[in-house]
């Protein structure tokens, strides 16, 4: 056994993430491939929350304008994904349509495109007459639209084992059912878990809508609210939409996956709360959800409905995701929480391991700095 | 989990009781409630009441007079009598989906969507086959005990050529007997328990239930007067056929499970008529968040349930084949127990005594039957989750495979994604992958709504949702503060 799995396997590493979804594993696959020891914890099975329950959207025209670079950054590793990890991911790029049913949907889809265009989107916008020829299972009444090549999306069961084997054959040591429950920070970092104590010279904390509890672990506050995304999905039907679908006000998106089944979400909440780990259905609002899509696509309409989830995911005040140190805390870093995290994660996992690793990130990060809603650790 | 209780609104019983399924334990249930003077709502998602056992030809349809099928018809139709009464709201066509408190069932169907508040809910959703996973087994000619009875109670068609049936438990020698009785031409039966087994339990039954065992004897009878050969100890080990079926190979039952394919035998089959066992429909129940069980002796995973048959929610009553295998005498009876409990009126002293009689029976039935190890006819070439087409062996390559949690195997492989959401595949690949049944259980993925599928214009049609918090509005005002 050489020293660093020696290392590993007595609890000790460079670096301790805490939290195995897709900005965990981004993190840890970057640090090890740069030579780190990094040990790897969750408190259930890696890949098991977000990361796993989202609907593989990989949407740049549903990301707020300045956020678009940072989206096609994250495309660029998304490109070549599949032939890193030597996996099939459901990776397809076959474009998006971003619609509004309204005036005042159209007027906002107006407005927030040609903003999201000055940051590099490729996009256009559809007169009704040219959707309907392009997308003629879209609703007929359907204001308005834009179009772009740049939207894709992924399947989230295929990513997560993929990752998990790559990271793995890195020597990343994988600790699952480890609930962190404290955290010291001395000179070293020690993790205290359900599964055992973990030391290491670094801490990530890459823990989705939890970070918030692992930051207060050592005593900082980080304003995170929880949501509780619903998803649906449909028997398989006829291939009939071949790229995503999304929303002026983001309040619907939808895709035909590789099976023919489609994926129908949105962000319309469900119920539940960190303390409570409900992620239960409310059948209001997914009655709302459905309507929606029933109303912009209407051909869904027959198709059975298979299946409603929720999962839990962080938002920030701002709906920026958060990356950078943990204020008061030199070794302490943190990335989390972004609208779309599915399609960010490599990008955000990635820029948190080179700033681990260099102190400079290869993509600016300031608008991310965790620090950026108080002033002070408290 | 806290067990959610009834609001008082809810609990006042001018609200009617929502029964969940129209078979004979819904039915019989309905009918006590109704004679109590109770307002029922009958949720049942066929066209005709009726259930499995009950099984009715659609309106306007009648079998063919050759077709001697055994109908049980003036048990029926006294219980049908029930659906004329002012009191009772009959929903076919419809699907309770899920409950958005536990005292509220959400519907949806042709005929409206919406949901009802009740002063109590009954799940009398019946049970579901048991799928034994065999090379050829997905070929056409190849169908289930159950969608075979059927189509043959509810279609009056009965099946021409040579008809082999195979399985484990009562609904094999059901299934034959239907048959034989119709005319078909069955020419053997295989029943995977050992003789010696299932002795011990007719025995307890000829104490227990000799109306039953009657039943059972004249329906062996008919199958032997038909010219077919009974095997016991025997399964189905690979089904052949290009484009349909058209031979069966059966061999004995091997210690491990497996199928002694030294001394297997093949015979020329035109249907292969499978029933490996039934198992309770408990997805309502667990979608509830009842406290369950895993009973061998009940035919599988069940809520628990008190003397009065309320699950661990109050004011949710389980009866019939979906809270324990017992068949249709066992469903009658529990339908109206459960039924006295809801109505606070003793049940008469002879249906007590009778169910005690009756339960210990089905319990002894389903015991006798239970193999000593799982059967395994599947190689790796064999489909296990025919709604996503996984093979044995990209089941036994996924990275997750080892993993020993069905749930974990499920995000990876999709086992259990498709239509039936895992409700025919997953036992068997736990099985497959050597998991226990307690292990299957405690991993098994959440229960998650619809409780069948339905098609989104029906939910989308729920007349009662409440109104829309559209998810853009939340992250505006959250903005404003
Ligand atoms: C239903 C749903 C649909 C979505 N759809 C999309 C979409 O289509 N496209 C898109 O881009 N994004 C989508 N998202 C958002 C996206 O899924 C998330 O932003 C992203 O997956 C977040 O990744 P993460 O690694 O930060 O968090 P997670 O994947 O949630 O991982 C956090 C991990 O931390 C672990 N953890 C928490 N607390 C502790 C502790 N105390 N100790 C140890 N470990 C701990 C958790 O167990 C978990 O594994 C969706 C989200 C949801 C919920
Ligand atoms: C496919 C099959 C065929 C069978 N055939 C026979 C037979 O021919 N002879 C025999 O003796 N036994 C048969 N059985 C055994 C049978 O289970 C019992 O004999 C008897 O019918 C059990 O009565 P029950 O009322 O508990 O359930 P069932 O008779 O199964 O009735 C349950 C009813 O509830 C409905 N239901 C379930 N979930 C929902 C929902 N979410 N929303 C709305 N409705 C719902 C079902 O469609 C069904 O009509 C069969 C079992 C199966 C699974």
């Amino acid at each position: 056994m050489n020293t660093a799995k020696a290392r590993t396997a007595a609890g000790q590493a460079d670096t301790i993430i805490v939290g195995g979804g897709i900005f965990g594993l981004f993190c840890a696959m970057t640090l090890a491939e740069a030579g780190k020891s990094v040990i790897l914890l969750d408190k259930g099975r890696i890949w098991a929350e977000a990361s796993a329950v989202n609907a593989g959207s990989l949407g740049v025209q549903n990301k707020l304008p300045a956020l678009i670079p940072y989206t096609l950054w994250s495309w660029d590793i998304w490109n070549t994904l599949s032939d890193r990890l030597g996996a099939d991911l459901g990776l397809r790029r076959n474009g998006g349509y971003k619609i509004a049913m309204t005036e005042d949907e159209a007027a906002r889809l107006g407005r927030v495109v040609s903003e999201q265009i000055d940051y590099g989107l490729d996009a256009q916008r559809l007169s009704p007459a040219a959707l309907r020829a392009q997308a003629p299972w879209i609703a007929p009444d359907c204001m308005a639209a834009t179009w772009s090549p740049q939207d894709g999306y992924a399947s989230p069961t295929r990513v997560g084992p993929a990752l998990r084997r790559k990271v793995e054959s890195l020597g990343v040591r994988i600790v699952e059912g480890a609930a962190v429950a404290a955290v010291e920070n001395g000179p070293d970092i020690r993790v205290l878990t359900t599964a055992g104590d973990f030391h290491g010279t670094e801490l990530a904390i890459t823990a989705g809508a939890w970070s918030a509890t692992i930051a207060a672990m050592l005593g900082v506050k980080i304003p995170i609210s929880l949501d509780v995304n619903m998803v649906s999905v449909t028997e398989p039907a006829r291939p009939t939409i071949e790229c995503i679908v999304t929303h002026a006000r983001g309040i619907l998106t939808l895709k035909q996956v590789a099976n023919g089944s489609c994926l129908i979400g949105g962000g319309w909440q469900g119920i539940g709360s960190i303390g409570d780990s409900r992620k239960d259905i409310d059948h209001d609002q997914l009655v709302h959800n459905l309507r929606l899509a029933m109303r912009v696509i209407p051909g869904l309409a027959p198709l059975n409905i298979l299946r409603s989830w929720a999962g839990y995911e962080g938002v920030t005040p701002d709906s920026y995701p958060y990356l950078g140190r943990l204020p008061g805390h030199d070794n302490v870093y943190l990335a989390a929480c972004a609208r779309g995290g599915f399609t960010l994660g490599p990008l955000m996992g990635t820029l948190l391991g080179e700033l681990i690793l260099t102190d400079r990130p290869s993509r600016p990060i300031t608008i991310f700095d965790p620090a950026r809603f108080s002033n002070a650790a408290a | 989990m806290a067990n959610p209780v009834f609001t008082p609104t809810n609990a006042n019983s001018d609200a009617p009781v929502i029964v969940i399924g129209a078979g004979p334990a819904g039915l019989a249930c309905a009918q006590e409630l109704v004679a109590g003077n109770r307002r029922v709502v009958l949720i049942d998602d066929n066209i005709q009441p009726g259930g499995q056992y009950f099984r009715q030809l659609p309106p306007g349809y009648s079998t063919a007079p050759r077709a001697r099928l055994m109908r049980d018809k003036a048990r029926y139709d006294d219980l049908a009598r029930v659906l004329d009464s002012p009191l009772l709201t009959h929903l076919p066509r419809t699907t309770a989906w899920s409950f958005p408190q536990p005292g509220t069932v959400a519907h949806a169907g042709p005929l409206g969507s919406g949901r009802i508040a009740g002063s109590a809910v009954v799940i009398a959703t019946g049970a579901q086959e048991r799928s034994m996973p065999f090379p050829g087994w997905t070929l056409p000619g190849v169908i289930s005990a159950g969608g075979c009875l059927n189509l043959a109670k509810a279609h009056g068609l009965v099946p021409e050529g040579r008809v082999v049936v195979a399985g484990n438990g009562p609904l094999v020698l059901v299934a034959a007997a239907t048959m034989a009785a119709a005319g078909a031409r069955v020419t053997t039966v295989a029943e995977a328990q050992q003789s010696r087994r299932l002795a011990g339990a007719a025995l307890s039954g000829v104490v227990a239930a000799p109306g039953i065992l009657a039943k059972a004897a004249q329906y062996r009878a008919q199958i032997l007067r038909a010219g077919a050969a009974w095997k016991t100890g025997w399964m189905v080990s690979r089904a052949h056929g290009d484009e349909t079926l058209r031979e069966v190979s059966i061999a004995p039952v091997g210690p491990d499970g497996r199928p002694d394919l030294t001394r297997e035998r093949t015979i020329p089959a035109d249907l292969l008529v499978l029933g490996y066992g039934l198992m309770p429909g408990s997805d309502a129940a667990r979608l509830l968040g009842c406290r369950m069980e895993l009973r061998p002796d009940l035919g599988g995973l069940v809520p628990v349930r008190g003397p009065d048959l309320q699950t661990s929610t109050a004011g949710v009553y389980a009866v019939g084949d979906g809270a324990g295998i017992g068949g249709v005498e066992v469903a009658l009876i529990e339908g109206r127990l459960a039924a006295h409990a809801i109505l606070g009126t003793p049940a008469p002293k002879q249906l007590a005594h009778r169910y005690r009689t009756l339960d210990r029976f089905r319990r002894a039935l389903n015991s006798a039957y239970v193999l000593p190890t799982p059967l395994r006819a599947a190689d790796d070439d064999t489909i296990i989750c025919r709604c996503e087409e996984l093979r044995l062996r990209d089941l036994k390559a996924d990275g997750n495979a080892a993993s020993g949690s069905l749930n974990t195997l499920k995000t990876s492989s999709r086992l259990g994604m498709g239509r039936c959401q895992g409700r025919n595949c997953l036992h068997t690949a736990a099985g497959l992958l050597g998991l226990s049944p307690e292990t299957m259980v405690e991993t098994m993925p959440r229960f998650r709504p619809p409780l069948r599928p339905v098609p989104l214009a029906r939910l989308a049609a729920d007349r009662d949702a409440g109104p829309a918090r559209e998810p853009d509005e939340i992250i505006l005002s959250e903005a404003k503060d």
